[in-house]
């Protein structure tokens, strides 16, 4: 990842070729050891895979969580120092990472998370749940959920993968059916709409049972659309002239359940 | 027929998530009969959307 200092132009002049007595470009001098340019430095360090997502993730984790804890009318100077002191030890883990990864990781991570803790706890005023904002919370954990992700494998947009000349190019024995990827990306969207209501619920003493169906309901529905978006190729290897008799079963049940549901809605009201 | 079946399918998850929805929206409000009759709902709906497409035993 080195290439950004390799390539840039030379401060004395000796990026232009040089040209030897018979008009081709001669060879280059032998270099003796340079001393590391810091920008160029601090430019490749930037580009190392991994710094700028982790740094990115923690800022904006920190943005939506703590800051708006520390700096709020619960938070002294003391937390709001800590809260500061959090941010710094999140940006400078992920920085110090390609150089001194243990310590980047222990910054990054356990200081960085140590530190939100503490904020946490030194504010319990800001975080009543009666105060506490649904957007901002729903958004702080997509947040937390993001920077989790961001020090795993860093996201690489050009793979280098080894080629192997010798063996053949693996084919996938199926592909997907056609609208496989917009079902579940529905599925996906309707149990993170799921959660949003679960998280709208308002009366402490159901509050918790909402939030709890709420995550499995949205697991349920997004793996079951992910299966009936893969299904579909596979029921497609034979000809469909009815319903099985199970699915049958099921519809009827269905639609049994619905109607007395219903009828016996209308009769307690 | 296929393409019925495909439709059908999709449309059962789709009426599955707006019965939790629905369920989850009558939890808060306290009426815990009209929350378990749409969560009872929507399962028995996934549950048919996927037994629709599950490919036959004697297919395979």
């Amino acid at each position: 990842m080195a290439t950004g200092s390799a390539l840039g132009p030379a401060p004395d002049g000796a990026g232009s070729p040089v040209v030897g007595p018979s008009g081709a470009p001669a060879a280059p001098a032998p270099v003796g050891p340079t001393q590391p340019d810091p920008e160029a430095a601090r430019s490749t360090l930037l580009t190392e895979p991994g710094v700028v997502q982790r740094v990115v993730c923690a800022a904006f984790a920190w943005a939506v969580t703590i800051a708006p804890a520390a700096f709020s009318r619960a938070g002294g100077w003391g937390e709001r120092s800590l809260a500061v002191a959090c941010l710094g030890v999140g940006v400078a883990g992920p920085i110090l990472m390609p150089t001194r990864k243990k310590i980047g990781r222990q910054l990054g991570i356990s200081a960085f998370l140590a530190l939100a803790t503490v904020v946490w706890l030194l504010t319990p005023s800001a975080l009543d749940p009666s105060r506490l904002d649904t957007v901002r919370a729903g958004i702080g954990a997509i947040a937390w959920g993001v920077y989790a992700f961001s020090w795993g494998e860093p996201w690489r947009f050009r793979t280098e993968a080894p080629q192997d000349d010798a063996g053949g190019v693996l084919r996938a024995r199926s592909t997907l059916p056609p609208g496989a990827v917009p079902v579940t990306a529905a599925g996906v969207l309707a149990g993170l709409a799921l959660i949003v209501v679960a998280w709208s619920v308002r009366d402490p003493s159901r509050a918790l049972l909402a939030q709890a169906a709420g995550v499995g309901l949205a697991v349920a529905v997004v793996s079951a659309s992910a299966t009936v978006a893969i299904a579909r190729a596979k029921a497609r290897r034979a000809p469909v002239t009815s319903l099985p008799r199970e699915a049958l079963r099921a519809v009827i049940a269905l639609l049994v359940v619905a109607m007395a549901g219903a009828a016996l809605l209308v009769l307690r009201t | 027929m296929s393409r019925a079946i495909d439709i059908l399918a999709i449309l059962l998850v789709g009426v599955a998530a707006v019965a939790f929805g629905f369920g989850l929206s009558a939890l808060g409000d306290s009426q815990d009969f009209r929350a378990i009759y749409l969560m009872i709902i929507g399962g028995l709906a996934l549950r048919a959307s996927t037994e629709i497409l599950r490919p036959r035993g004697g297919a395979a």
